[in-house]
């Protein structure tokens, strides 16, 4: 029977010996080590000294203030570690193959992460009880103070776990550093707006018209709302808790501190779990995945079509090629709007074009889709696939994406124009651009393909070969694609400028029916060109 | 079909995926060509080739760079238009009745672009759902091809990561998955490792003894001598010989046998300033 101290002791060994072995490093190293930790502790102190400048301000800005700026350290303790760590220095899981139980270890680990950079949590909580003057506050902020010390060591411990178990997951990895970036970079922004009106005051001359225009932002932000909602959130009940007492919610008080409490023993539970959880034998031994159909292929029929409109939604997701088109999409309302607004339209007129040219990129984006999935031609001319089978396989996920971009678009255009009598005109064009772009774009493809890039190259890469850019393609497949629109789009300005009801929806029934008959006579000319054309398609891609 | 019957045998559940056709008699051909003939501008690059390959017969390719393997394979295929000649393939022209020809056609072409950016299981699927197989069969013929290629561990990964070797095989098991009766290989065999171009040998066996027919092109003469039971030699777009190994090879090797024919021996002469050094 080993000495019930062992693991204290062993554990309590093993830290120290982690800590030395930081010094086993070059000098120099050491040196900007410990200059780095110097002053680290002192902006630390310093800011936590300079709370007690909130000491002599009026009681609701110092409320605000002290919300978002507790919030947002105490959503720092939990995501700066999950953006940073990629390993834990005392791997529970490390510890598993000594026959100790977890539960001493969850609790071990925290006591000792206590000798640790966690001791520069003390002056931050420290700091709110230089903030309150009154007497009755300033005892809720010293019973909050160490509740919020235990909730800043252990989200920094499931931060630490979190950013540990995404080490095996780049992708999330990255996701994570990038959201939590947005987050603080965000929380902190919102934090100095709430801060500067009796900063303001203080900066120099050159700097005031920067500042004041900055506090007519943060009035056109209502960022006092924001400390409102913020105050019962978890991350900020505890910081909040005095601030009660001083407006004379005795009772407010108490509840957040006791709701804070309990936020702390979630927490406290949660890292239980999460050292009872890493703790557990691997159950799956890693075998070969097989069995289901993958992904996409369950969603289409088991047919030619389905086939290729399965393989272009992965297409669409995964070739960078097609994803630039999305990246490229939300720059058109920003500019398009910004030159009329230069222009001086009013914003209702403006408002109504960026759908619209949306939309006509989008759909003729795949103008050239023979050519940009080479790879295709080869496998369809084997299997002798259907001309109509490959062009309507091909444009689906277009027509899918197009749904999907006006179901969003129509509804944020009418709001934003004022007026929800536009829907039926605005899908009319919209379905006309959409459907006879697409029709136009899939005859077009498929009769005139001019060099593309690869398959899974990189988006703005030239095909390596002179001659034809398809400028002439492109502006056909633009031109014509208008020209299907263009009753919708007179019906519909007619409707604008009348205020007629029934013009929008003759404008909706124009577009829909041009489109549609663009649709299907572009599938019918794209698929006998293909049917005709498929060794010759097959050896135009292949010179490219 | 080698799998069907494997799947037959240890899950009687599972129907065979297609009926067994009779032991093949020596006059049935799996594909003939006759006169088939493509120019590129001035250069005449297949020239009036004729090949009858016999139904289930291993039936090699082979020829210098450049002879015109892989054009004379494309325009079996289907996949490059010939300016003369015929293809039939169990009589079904490819040319004029191609739906019916390339029902029973599987393709590997050398040099094409795969789609890299799907997974393997996706490629099968892709394949099998454009050859308008069903959900239950695709599944269950992927599951086999995968086993017997040796492919389970990469089935989820891209088709751009995969090793040279590998990706020859994921594109041979799509040629396969709708079950043809003639498979036409450009290159199986290039740049794979021995252990895998053996597994695909064995796969490619047990097709034939099934009754399936073969016609692969190879750089390799030792190895389409070691593998083939008929061989075609090729050569600056003509055919040199054809038939049954042991009526082509005459009792020397498929190497020399192959240099003879093509003349390679003149090739080293006018060299004679390479044996004045010029120090």
């Amino acid at each position: 029977m080993p000495s019930p101290l062992l693991l204290p002791r062993q554990l309590f060994a093993l830290k120290m010996r982690l800590y030395r072995n930081q010094l086993r490093r070059p000098t120099r190293q050491i040196v900007a080590g410990v200059l780095a930790a110097v002053v680290g502790v002192a902006v630390v102190v310093l800011l936590a000294v300079s709370a007690s400048r909130l000491h002599d301000l009026d009681d609701e800005y110092v409320r605000r203030v002290v919300i978002l700026g507790g919030s947002l350290l105490s959503v720092a303790a939990f995501v700066v570690p999950m953006m940073i760590a990629r390993s834990e220095t005392i791997d529970p899981r490390a510890l598993r193959g000594y026959g100790f139980r977890w539960a001493p270890i969850a609790a071990l680990i925290l006591v000792y992460s206590l000798v640790g950079p966690v001791l520069l949590l003390i002056p931050v909580v420290w700091a709110p009880l230089q903030v309150w003057r009154d007497d009755a506050a300033l005892g809720v902020a010293a019973a909050a103070a160490p509740l919020l010390f235990v909730q800043g060591i252990l989200s920094v411990r499931l931060g630490v776990a979190v950013g540990h178990a995404l080490a095996h997951h780049p992708r999330w990895s990255r996701r994570v550093r990038v959201g939590g970036t947005i987050l603080l970079v965000v929380w902190a922004a919102a934090f100095l707006l709430a801060a500067l009106p009796r900063i303001a005051p203080h900066v120099s001359d050159s700097a005031r018209p920067a500042a004041n225009s900055l506090l007519r932002l943060s009035a056109y932000l209502h960022l006092d709302t924001v400390a409102d909602s913020l105050e019962w959130s978890p991350f900020a009940m505890l910081w909040s808790a005095p601030s009660h007492v001083v407006f004379g919610n005795a009772r407010g008080g108490a509840i957040a501190l006791f709701l804070g409490a309990g936020g702390v023993l979630v927490l406290v539970v949660a890292w239980f779990a999460v050292v009872r959880y890493v703790f557990q034998p691997t159950r799956r031994i890693p075998v070969e995945r097989r069995g289901g159909v993958p992904g996409w292929f369950r969603r289409v029929p088991s047919s030619p079509t389905g086939a290729i409109a399965a393989r272009s939604f992965i297409y669409w997701i995964r070739d960078p090629r097609y994803r630039a088109i999305f990246g490229f999409l939300p720059v058109i309302p920003v500019v398009t709007l910004l030159a009329m607004w230069i222009g001086g339209i009013p914003f209702p007129v403006s408002v109504l074009v960026p759908l619209p040219i949306m939309m006509l990129i989008f759909a003729s984006s795949t103008h050239n889709d023979v050519a940009w999935d080479s790879s295709a031609v080869w496998t369809h001319v084997v299997a002798q696939t259907r001309g109509t089978d490959d062009r309507v396989g091909r444009l689906v996920p277009v027509l899918v994406f197009g749904a999907v971009l006006a179901l969003i678009g129509i509804p944020l255009t009418a709001w934003a124009h004022g007026d929800w009598n536009i829907v039926p005109a605005m899908t009319g064009v919209c379905g006309a651009l959409l459907l006879g772009g697409v029709g136009i774009a899939s005859g077009l493809s498929a009769r005139f393909p001019y060099p593309a890039s690869h398959p899974g190259d990189p988006a703005f890469q030239q095909p390596q070969v002179a001659g034809e850019t398809g400028a002439g393609s492109q502006a056909a497949a633009f031109f014509l694609t208008l020209l299907v629109a263009t009753p919708a789009i007179f019906t519909g300005i007619l409707a604008l400028v009348t205020s007629t009801e029934m013009w929008t929806w003759v404008s909706l029934g124009l577009g829909i029916a041009a489109g549609l008959i663009t649709l299907m006579i572009g599938i019918r000319v794209g698929g006998v060109h293909f049917d005709r054309r498929g060794p010759e398609l097959l050896a135009f891609t292949m010179r490219n | 079909m080698p799998r069907a019957q494997g799947a037959a045998a240890k899950r009687p559940a599972r129907k065979p995926v297609r009926v067994l056709r009779p032991a093949p008699t020596t006059t049935e051909l799996a594909l003939s060509v006759r006169g088939l003939t493509k120019r590129f501008g001035t250069v005449t690059a297949v020239d009036s080739v004729d090949l009858q390959v016999p139904v289930g017969s291993f039936y090699g390719f082979v020829g210098p760079n450049g002879a015109g393997k892989t054009t004379t394979l494309s325009m079996v295929t289907g996949l490059l238009r010939p300016d003369a000649g015929r293809v039939s393939v169990y009589g079904s022209d490819v040319w004029r009745n191609p739906r019916a020809a390339k029902r029973i056609l599987g393709v590997l072409p050398d040099r094409l672009r795969l789609f890299d950016r799907l997974t393997g299981a996706e490629y099968l699927h892709h394949a099998g759902g454009l050859r308008g197989l069903s959900r239950a069969t695709t599944l269950a013929r992927t599951a086999d091809l995968v086993s017997a290629f040796g492919l389970e561990h990469s089935l989820h990964r891209f088709v751009s990561d995969y090793s040279a070797g590998m990706v020859k095989k994921i594109a041979i098991a799509a040629a396969m998955i709708h079950s043809p009766r003639l498979l036409v290989l450009d290159e199986p065999f290039e740049s794979v490792d021995p252990v895998s171009a053996q597994v695909v040998i064995d796969i490619l066996h047990k097709f034939t003894a099934a009754g399936g027919t073969v016609l692969l092109s190879s750089h390799s003469m030792d190895l389409i001598e070691r593998i083939c039971d008929s061989v075609a030699i090729i050569a600056d777009g003509r055919m040199l010989a054809a038939g049954p190994l042991e009526q082509v090879l005459e009792g020397s090797s498929l190497e020399d046998r192959f240099v003879e024919l093509a003349g390679g021996a003149s090739a080293v002469e006018g060299m004679e300033w390479l044996h004045s050094y010029s120090d």
